[in-house]
């Protein structure tokens, strides 16, 4: 007999039997030394595709490959809404030249695989975009990371895009950038296909500036990988450089004084102000408001000749190392830890003082300058759809509605009060605002934390760079920061007490292909301007 | 007559066979035009703060151009990817005689901290005769501007050259 059950207080939800989730997937994999990696076998790395599919919570960082194995990094949960970054690495032994792709499920994941194909030969099955990335013929080997690379076949100069649209190849012209285009940005060459007066198709030739740093990062020192990282890219050297510290310090086990952790968050503050200063700079170049571009540019020398006087570079390249913070002031004299509170705690100062006049007046500047308030109003718009499921960060993730920001759950942070300018309206004038708002926010921040070094300046031990085990066994560290342009992610591998190989997650891959979805339908004047707003750098793309 | 073809004239009838004298014309302006060969773009910053921070650069006679065509020297920093050696020869090719070739930074010196590699050649050392190089990694706008000085003022002494 089926007696029903007895009810109390309301119905009863049927309990369906939960969904395998691609994080249970992950963890239901082979155990490794490293708590938050899993090796993964065929069936599970084709559920765990399957599974991402209807999975939104877990969220793709990175696919490197190392020769044997393909790792795919994920967090579970958007990076700093809650945690920094609750990571879960797959691993997957490649059986041949091919593995199960994510770009079908996972758009973020297109550059990583075109990168791995050109460097490694691997190709991902399932492919978005099977067009190379870097490798254009140009190499003396195709596939040069693998054990015997095959010489590559020569080629006639310089790469060739595809045949345009039809329309455009009817109707319309073709205009290009780049590569060299006399102006101070990487190598890029862009064709844009014009008709009807818009900007119908943009096809891009990345990999002018590929200098091979997975190759160069890997069987290094810490301090040759760690001077590596910092050449990356210049306008998030010190992001890079603070996250690569990061996960070879989570690697092993060494942790670094608090007020070593201040200084990184200070100089990663003063780099995002320098970053967002140059891509404002440069945009309201390309719109022709050339009084607002010497503004901003002079802005922006100001800052790095403060810094150039107080720390002795004017780029804040190589003042972070694994262990705290490498500070030789005014000079190649390594100075006392105290003294280096004190000039910092001035520079903050100064930055305060340039805060407090110039910068309003640059923003009046701005805004009183109708080609860039208004005329880029409603121009290159990226949709919170497309930012969702890019999951993008950064500016550009911002300005479409995505407000997470890893500074928000980071330790180094914690004593500050971090209010993330979000907005949704997702073109170019409002990426350009979020840049302002962004730089107001970190000069609000570098005050307090000028503050807060003054006062720790007294302390009898400051300890800014701790001692480095190296240890010989294999460790695997990963860290996240949040750079000028959004989450940058390293996952360092040691071994015999070197870099065994470092993974690097730079958003401009992801933004690259933004750009280029988001600039078709531009007027061909406007294009520059609103390809600025984007702050793409080639380097960081080619790596 | 003016002065350049009175010395035109002296120099015709006395040195026919002497050492080149120092152009009595000024060569200013002096027209660049940067080519970023692939590198962390550090110095290409360096290179537009020189540009636009109220360096007197103009002021001096000096100026960047869009097009290699009207360029007088090729400024080219990086370390020279593979990819990019036939951009620069190009713009090298398109420039007008006389002309000369600057490097700026370490990696465009000899790669600096990216050696020769499967994608990079490694600086222009190796590769062509350099007019003036100027190191560091990356150079501050002043020692830029200081070995742009030192090669057009005869009077100082010779920026650093380096042949292949």
């Amino acid at each position: 007999m089926n007696i029903p059950p007895i009810l109390f207080g309301g119905a009863l939800v049927p309990q369906e039997p939960e969904a395998p989730s691609a994080r249970k997937t992950i963890r239901a994999g082979e155990k490794t030394d490293t708590p938050w990696r899993f090796l993964l076998g065929e069936s599970a790395w084709y559920d765990l595709v399957e599974q991402l599919r209807d999975d939104q919570s877990t969220i793709f960082l990175g696919l490197w490959c190392d020769g044997p194995m393909v790792h795919a990094l994920f967090s579970d949960g958007v990076p700093g809404t809650e945690a920094a970054l609750r990571p879960l690495m797959a691993s997957h032994l490649l059986d041949g030249p091919r593995y199960r792709g994510f770009s079908a499920v996972r758009r973020a994941a297109s550059p990583f695989e075109r990168m791995i194909r050109d460097l490694w030969g691997v190709e991902a099955m399932d492919a978005s975009d099977a067009r190379p990335l870097v490798d254009r013929g140009a190499w003396s080997v195709t596939a040069p990371l693998t054990e015997r690379p095959p010489p590559a076949t020569t080629t006639t100069g310089m790469p060739e895009f595809p045949p345009p649209d039809p329309l455009v190849a009817a109707q319309g012209m073709l205009a290009t950038r780049g590569p060299a285009t006399g102006g101070p940005e990487s190598p890029i060459h862009m064709r844009l296909g014009v008709a009807e007066g818009r900007v119908r198709t943009v096809d891009t030739l990345t990999g002018f500036a590929h200098r091979g740093l997975a190759s160069r990062m890997a069987g290094v020192t810490l301090t040759r990988a760690t001077e590596l990282a910092g050449r990356i890219s210049a306008l998030s050297a010190v992001a890079h450089q603070w996250a690569f510290s990061a996960a070879v310090e989570k690697a092993t086990g060494t942790e670094i004084s608090p007020a070593a952790d201040h200084i990184r968050a200070l100089l990663c503050e003063i780099e995002r102000i320098y970053t967002h200063l140059t891509c404002l700079a440069r945009t309201a170049r390309a719109t022709g408001a050339d009084p607002v571009a010497t503004r901003l540019y002079r802005a922006r020398e100001t800052l790095s000749r403060v810094c150039g006087a107080t720390l002795g570079r004017r780029l804040l390249m190589d003042c972070i190392a694994p262990g705290g913070v490498t500070l030789a002031l005014s000079g190649g004299d390594l100075l006392g830890d105290s003294m280096v509170l004190e000039a910092l705690a001035s520079l903050c100062d100064e930055i305060a003082a340039f805060g407090a006049t110039d910068f309003p007046r640059i923003r009046d500047c701005w805004q009183a300058c109708a080609p860039l308030s208004s005329g880029l109003a409603g121009k290159g718009v990226v949709s919170r759809a497309l930012a969702a499921d890019l999951s993008l960060s950064g500016p550009v993730g911002r300005a479409a509605g995505r407000g997470a920001d890893v500074r928000q759950a980071m330790d180094s942070y914690s004593a500050l009060r971090i209010r993330t300018p979000v907005a949704t309206d997702g073109d170019a004038a409002t990426r350009n605002r979020i840049r302002f708002e962004d730089i107001a926010e970190s000069l609000r921040m570098i005050a307090a934390l000028g503050d807060m070094l003054a006062a720790r300046s007294d302390a009898p031990d400051l300890n800014l760079l701790a001692p480095l085990s190296t240890p010989m066994d294999r460790r695997e560290g990963y860290a996240a920061v949040e750079g000028p342009h959004g989450l940058i992610c390293h996952v360092v591998i040691l071994k015999d007490g070197q870099v065994a190989h470092s993974f690097i997650a730079d958003p401009a891959a992801v933004l690259q292909d933004v750009q280029e979805i988001t600039l078709s339908g531009c007027a061909l004047p406007e294009f520059d301007g609103v390809r600025c707003s984007f702050g793409v750098s080639a380097t960081a793309v080619d790596l | 007559m003016p002065t350049v073809l009175m010395r035109a004239l002296f120099t015709s009838l006395l040195a026919p066979s002497g050492p080149a004298l120092p152009p009595v014309v000024s060569r200013t302006p002096l027209v660049f035009f940067h080519v970023d060969s692939g590198g962390c773009e550090a110095c290409g910053l360096e290179v537009e703060a020189l540009m636009t921070g109220n360096y007197g650069l103009a002021e001096a006679g000096v100026t960047f151009a869009d097009s290699p065509r009207t360029a007088d020297m090729l400024l080219v920093t990086g370390c020279c990817s593979r990819m990019m050696a036939p951009v620069v020869k190009a713009a090298w090719e398109t420039m007008p005689q006389p002309k000369g070739l600057l490097a700026v930074g370490a990696c465009a010196i000899d790669g600096g901290p990216f050696s020769r590699n499967y994608a990079v050649l490694g600086g222009l050392q190796a590769q062509a005769s350099v007019d003036c190089a100027i190191p560091g990694c990356p150079p501050s706008p002043d020692a830029i501007l200081d070995g742009i000085i030192r090669l057009l003022s005869p009077t100082s002494p010779p920026p650093p050259r380096v042949d292949a």
